[in-house]
């Protein structure tokens, strides 16, 4: 108790540079917290960008292109896959779900995706978040169109508005404009923070009609009218590929061989989890760049408080050396300082955490509306938590520099320091 | 039998100065006894009291209190037997700034164990009340020592030394700071408390004025045969 009362009146004593110290470590894991809880929210938002999906199914290709344009809209497929197949695989008994997905068309550097009722009723996003509408409805005519909220919020769009979907992702791509068809906005999409948010959703019907077109121009000009393609007219074709859910996981796997090896067309089925963790660790300089960055905070941390005891040290020498004089010994010295640079540590690091999980607290609905970034998962993970010991451990390590350093004045020079 | 102080052939330089500061070739003082040690300034008198006291080691001699030679002893041991053992009043009494009158005065009880084995802990308070009672320094029990005049700051350091009571008294000047009146008032507390405790006294002055007190009064130029 002698030290608890010496230390805590020595820190006093020193306010401004205990205070300092203290501020410095808590600063270093604040930021540290913060570079880990993002380092995970973004390795969560991007794992968790498609769930409950068990397999996504496409025309053969790599696994990586086929989640790319699926769940990234990133790339494009070179092939579709019949519907006939898609039928098929549907009817298959350990199915429990799927939903069609049919790219291919741009609007304004958006995609639009082809789709049915089934997206939005199974699709599932971190963990059981589903697809909600801000506005309006979902499509039920040709001509309907449902926009994702950055779509909406980028181009201004609101419920009835008209727009024009053209051939291609990009607006120098798209020199095929479709301007004779328009579509009209029957709902926007509330945000999901995932790639979602940048499409456009039609039935796989428009898709299959926009494709059509041009074979259909031979018609003649006059024949050009909304009417023209009546939905019970469209023979859907092709979709590009399909999300699928089975009944139990145990299925999954044995569905996924089933589909690899099926004779009428080559198809790759994969696991979106499997394939998205794959994804993430060839990303992995990213991750360690932010780790880099937060030890890095952590070790000037560490060394703003070496110097801080260091210098109060030298101011303290004659107070170690009246403790001796008076029947300290050296070993309660050591023991006095170490304990200091614990108590400056495990302050430091209490208020880093309370600091830290005020700003997320304020911070969060700013960054989910604002950036699409969900700080999913617990506040503390396991390795946060390993993160904090070992700077608690690294603290009281730091004390012993200062403590051994003040082993070696000697008594008398002690006492001589005139302060 | 044992003498309190055995001093043979001691010898100290500092390491930064030309020539010996000490050569004592023979000093004895025995229990019980109060000594009155002056000399010029300069003469070594701290020098002696810290060597005494363990805080400065010898290049060459013995010197053994309570018949332990403290230059056989490590610095450590030489930390605990001080303890133990010895009160030093410092001729700048060294108290700490941060604490209050009281935690000063308890401070050499609660960081050496042997020191706390000395005294009934339990009566830690009374004791202390009773030391600061006489001295004149109860009613700032509760003050940070920065917050007392020089005077009063001088009797916490005596309070401090007395505690826990040791066998021998080390004071340096304790009484520079004192006017006439106060000084043999002081005096008189400083013996009494020596005799309640059993302590014995080697003081330090140069006020030869208040030498008629002490038991012995010795001359530190007579003792000490520096050779330049
Ligand atoms: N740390 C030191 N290093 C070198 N020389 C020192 C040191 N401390 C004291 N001295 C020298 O040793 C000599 C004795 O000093 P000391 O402090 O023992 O004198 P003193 O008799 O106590 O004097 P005063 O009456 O002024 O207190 C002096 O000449 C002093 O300059
Ligand atoms: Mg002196």
């Amino acid at each position: 108790m002698v030290f608890l009362n010496l230390a805590l009146k020595s820190l006093k004593n020193r306010m401004y540079t205990s205070l300092l110290t203290v501020l410095a470590i808590a600063l270093s894991v604040v930021l540290l917290l913060a570079v880990e809880r993002a380092r995970r929210a973004a390795e969560d938002g991007f794992t968790q960008t498609i769930s409950q999906t068990d397999l996504i199914v496409g025309a053969r290709t790599g696994p990586v292109e086929l989640i790319l344009y699926t769940v990234f809209n990133i790339g494009n497929a070179s092939h579709n896959i019949s519907y006939t197949t898609y039928q098929e695989i549907k009817k298959h008994p350990a199915v429990e779900w799927t939903i069609p997905y049919s790219l291919g068309d741009g609007h304004h550097g958006f995609r639009v995706v082809g789709t049915n009722l089934d997206f939005f009723n199974h699709y599932r996003f971190r963990g059981n978040s589903k697809i909600e509408l801000a506005e309006g409805k979902v499509f039920s005519g040709l001509w309907d169109v449902v926009v994702g909220a950055d779509v909406a919020k980028k181009l201004k769009y609101k419920i009835g508005d008209k727009i024009v979907v053209a051939h291609g992702v990009t607006r120098t791509e798209g020199v095929h404009k479709h301007d004779d068809k328009p579509f009209t906005i029957v709902g926007l999409m509330a945000a999901t923070g995932t790639a979602l948010d940048q499409s456009l959703y039609v039935s796989l019907e428009a898709i299959e009609g926009l494709h059509k077109e041009p074979q259909d121009e031979h018609h003649g000009e006059d024949d050009h009218d909304h009417n023209h393609h009546e939905e019970s007219q469209i023979k859907i074709e092709s979709v590009t590929a399909f999300f699928l859910r089975t009944k139990s996981r145990i299925e999954t796997l044995q569905l996924q061989r089933e589909i690899n090896t099926y004779k009428d067309e080559p198809l790759l089925a994969i696991i979106p989890g499997v394939t998205l963790n794959e994804l993430w660790r060839s990303l992995s300089y990213l991750e360690n760049v932010l780790k880099v960055i937060s030890w890095l905070v952590v070790g000037i941390g560490f060394m703003a408080m070496l110097i801080a005891l260091t210098t109060s040290l030298n101011e303290r020498r004659r107070e170690m050396a009246i403790l001796r004089a008076i029947g300290g010994s050296t070993q309660q010295i050591l023991f006095l300082l170490i304990f200091e640079s614990t108590l400056l540590t495990l302050s430091g690091v209490t208020l880093g955490i309370l600091v830290s999980m005020a700003v997320i607290t304020v911070m969060r609905p700013w960054l989910e509306v604002e950036f699409g970034f969900y700080l999913v998962g617990s506040a503390f993970s396991r390795s946060e938590m390993i993160y904090l010991a070992f700077i608690l451990l690294a603290g009281v390590l730091v004390g012993f520099i200062p403590a051994l350093r003040a082993q070696k004045i000697s008594l008398k020079d002690g006492l001589s320091v005139n302060t | 039998m044992e003498h309190l102080i055995d001093i043979q052939g001691l010898k100290y330089r500092y390491q930064t100065a030309q020539q010996e500061t000490l050569a004592i070739s023979e000093f004895r003082v025995e229990k019980g006894e109060s000594i009155f040690l002056y000399g010029p300034s300069g003469s070594g008198k701290t020098t002696l009291l810290e060597i005494l006291a363990g805080i400065l080691k010898p290049q060459k001699g013995v010197v053994k209190i309570l018949g332990q030679d403290l230059s056989a002893k490590s610095e450590t041991e030489r930390d605990q037997f001080r303890g133990e053992h010895l009160g030093y009043i410092f001729q700048n009494f060294n108290l700490i700034p941060y604490l209050s009158v009281r935690e000063n005065i308890e401070l050499p009880i609660r960081l050496s164990a042997r020191r706390r084995s000395r005294i009934d802990f339990g009566k830690l308070e009374n004791i202390i009340s009773d030391i600061c009672d006489r001295l004149g320094i109860l009613s700032v029990l509760d003050r940070r020592v920065t917050e007392l005049s020089i005077g009063q700051q001088q009797r916490v350091a005596v309070a401090r030394a007395l505690v826990g009571q040791p066998d021998l008294i080390l004071a340096d000047e304790p009484t520079s700071s004192l006017d006439m009146d106060h000084r043999e008032k002081f005096l008189n507390l400083l013996f009494d408390l020596c005799k309640q405790y059993g302590a014995s006294l080697l003081f330090v002055s140069h006020d030869r004025s208040i030498q008629h007190m002490f038991s012995r009064t010795v001359f530190l130029s007579d003792i000490n045969k520096i050779t330049p």
